[in-house]
């Protein structure tokens, strides 16, 4: 998948449509789509085309269960041209987005539909809509973003690592912890592989970073105390604390600028998100939940998606330097 | 060693050791497969994921849904291993690989350290290392009153430091002393001794109103909690760079809540206060640059005067500041290089 052109124009038209429409017109869905559901499915491909010969993949899994429905309305309704158009300002060439969405494997119909990767604004647009927002989960302060995780690490292919050695980026919303074990059990459920045995969401975890450059987005500082200790420990500085859910698309953006090594500091994100025209009110907020990211891949050390570059961010004094700066 | 596929790809093939993708055909209308290796017949049992070839010794695997977790497994291991990504010298607690960057400061019973986890991504982390093991209880005491705080569902989020994790160094540099790690926040860089010492003369009257509100606030939302901090310190409080916050650290002196010790975090946050307005810490006496009011306000706190909670104080030093310098505006605290 990935054919045509994105044009901003045509996205922002799109959503000037239903602004002001309620979540039940946007997503009329009432059962997982059949064309997103993982189920026998062998791969989701991102792949280089003549329109496209320098793919960026960028999925967004975002969590659909009751407490995080909000956010797939608000880019379906508003911000998803931001991020667009943050990287075009930026010439990040080519970028495709898949978007999945992610309930609890244990209580709902759907915990798991995937789209595919794609680079019109029309398609992206169908994706995201078609996307069932069951507003499940279960209570067990857990949800099924570990099958979520598996399903990407084994089925999809990515041009961008077979054939430049970069990976893709992963933008996971959510407000609860992964399951600790995925159990095999689940997998043949809802995506067909048999597992020989259960696996650890650690172990998946690892094997997904063989393709993608995984952060968890939490939406607000309210819901950071249950979920964060967990999801730091998985991905440590990965995980993004956003002061609003509103800003998921500028957040996810700033990251990669920075994790391209686009973006030095969070003052050339700052200036990524005036030229894209970032609301003023939001632009502090966003770059406030990069400032982890900017000490990660900041001042140049921004080669986060190399599949080489799983390392630290360079000499440990280097980086002394930068975080004391006494 | 990879095989030619020239036939229908069914899923791989593994010698013995090594996995390797190959194809096998099954032939249509009967349960035979050959190996594609050596095109031996094969005969698997009937619901088996793989079988081996009891000729060239290859395991074919049959099932083209099954999935091998061996791989994950490895990804993990290699993960999850310091060597891997560059480190040479870490130290383990509870499991977890922490590579050290630096000492930060010297405390009278333990040092601390900046360390990151010793994988990628990685995390910044403060690192407690005691030295003075008579301390011991006091020490685990502040790593479990840290970890309530951070996951208790408390009222104080994002003002108290995240807690990560504690226990013991069981490998690697410092084996066998007790250790207590939270989340290193960049931005926080200076404690209010570093403050005082890089301004003797004092930050600016303004600067030290929102200063003095967060803290006020962290103390309010501790309080509400039934919980008195016990040891507001100049080196206990962090200010944030470029932006109006204030991180409380040292959670060692933790007790319940009672008027007297809720009293006493109020009257030592003056203390605090009139010392990075170039003051006493003691007493709450600061420079007269310091407008009368606040200076009064400061003195009459520090020295145990009338009897206020910290969120009745936070809300009267609001109001005495907007008389004194006009609405909320932004006064970022800014330290000579």
């Amino acid at each position: 998948m990935g054919y045509g052109n994105y044009s901003a124009q045509a996205h922002d038209q799109l959503l000037h449509r239903r602004s002001q429409a309620p979540a039940a017109e946007v997503f009329t869905q009432q059962n997982c789509h059949p064309l997103m559901n993982p189920k026998g499915v062998l791969a989701r491909e991102s792949r280089d085309g003549p329109d496209h010969p320098d793919t960026h993949p960028v999925v967004f899994a975002l969590d659909v269960t009751g407490s995080m429905g909000d956010l797939p309305r608000l880019m379906a309704t508003r911000e998803l041209p931001s991020f667009m158009r943050i990287l075009e300002q930026c010439r990040v060439p080519d970028p495709q987005l898949l978007f999945m969405a992610v309930g609890d494997a244990y209580s709902d119909r759907a915990p798991l539909q995937v789209g595919q990767f794609e680079s019109t604004a029309e398609l992206m647009d169908q994706w995201l809509t078609r996307s069932f927002l069951e507003g499940g989960g279960g209570g067990s302060g857990e949800e099924s973003y570990e099958l979520a995780m598996y399903f990407l690490a084994q089925h999809t292919e990515l041009d961008c690592v077979v054939k430049r050695k970069k990976r893709g980026y992963l933008f996971m919303t959510g407000d609860e912890n992964p399951y600790a074990t995925l159990s095999r059990h689940v997998v043949e459920s809802f995506v067909g592989d048999r597992l020989d045995d259960d696996l650890k969401v650690e172990e998946i975890v690892a094997e997904l970073q063989k393709t993608f450059v995984p952060f968890f987005v939490v939406p607000d500082e309210r819901r950071r105390g249950a979920c964060e200790a967990a999801w730091r420990d998985l991905l440590g500085d990965h995980v993004l604390l956003m002061s609003d859910p509103a800003d998921i698309c500028f957040v996810s953006a700033g990251a990669m600028l920075l994790c391209e090594g686009i973006a030095k500091s969070l003052d050339d994100v700052g200036k990524a998100f005036d030229a894209a025209g970032v609301r003023h009110e939001r632009r502090g907020p966003a770059l406030s939940a990069l400032k982890r990211v900017e000490r990660l891949y900041g001042e140049g050390r921004g080669v986060g998606s190399s599949v080489a570059s799983r390392s630290p961010a360079g000499p440990v004094e280097r980086v002394m330097d930068v975080l004391l700066r006494r | 060693m990879t095989l030619a596929a020239d036939r229908p790809v069914l899923r791989g093939v593994r010698a013995s050791t090594k996995l390797l993708p190959v194809s096998t055909p099954l032939r249509s209308g009967a349960a035979s497969l050959e190996c594609p290796r050596c095109h031996a017949p094969l005969a698997p049992s009937r619901f088996a994921r793989q079988t081996e070839c009891p000729y060239c010794g290859a395991t074919v695997r049959v099932d083209p849904s099954s999935v091998e977790t061996r791989t994950f497994r490895e990804a993990r291991q290699a993960w999850d291993d310091p060597a891997a990504h560059g480190f040479t010298q870490w130290l383990t607690v509870g499991g977890r690989h922490w590579s050290l960057a630096g000492l930060l400061a010297r405390g009278t019973t333990s040092d601390v350290y900046l360390a990151q986890r010793a994988r990628w991504p990685t995390q910044w982390v403060v690192l407690k290392l005691l030295r003075e093991r008579s301390q011991t209880e006091r020490f685990e005491r502040e790593g479990a009153q840290l970890a309530k705080l951070s996951t208790g569902g408390l009222q104080l989020g994002a003002r108290a430091p995240c807690f990560v994790q504690r226990g013991v160094v069981s490998a690697g540099p410092h084996e066998g002393r007790a250790a207590l790690l939270y989340a290193h926040e960049h931005d926080f860089r200076n404690t209010f001794e570093d403050v005082r010492r890089a301004l003797p003369q004092g930050v600016a009257p303004e600067v030290s109103v929102w200063m003095w509100r967060r803290v006020l606030e962290l103390l309010a939302a501790l309080h509400q909690e039934g919980l008195a901090h016990g040891a507001i310190l100049p080196s206990h409080l962090l200010v944030q760079d470029e932006d109006h916050g204030v991180r409380v650290v040292g959670f060692g002196s933790l007790e319940g809540a009672t008027p007297a010790s809720v009293e006493r975090d109020v009257r030592m946050s003056a203390g605090c206060l009139a010392s990075i307005l170039g003051g006493d810490l003691n007493s709450g006496e600061v420079p007269a640059s310091v407008p009368p009011p606040l200076a009064r306000l400061l003195r009459e706190v520090a020295q145990g005067g009338q009897a206020r909670g910290a969120w009745v104080l936070r809300e009267q030093l609001g109001g005495l500041a907007r008389t004194l310098f006009g609405p909320p505006s932004f006064h970022p605290l800014v330290l000579p290089r």
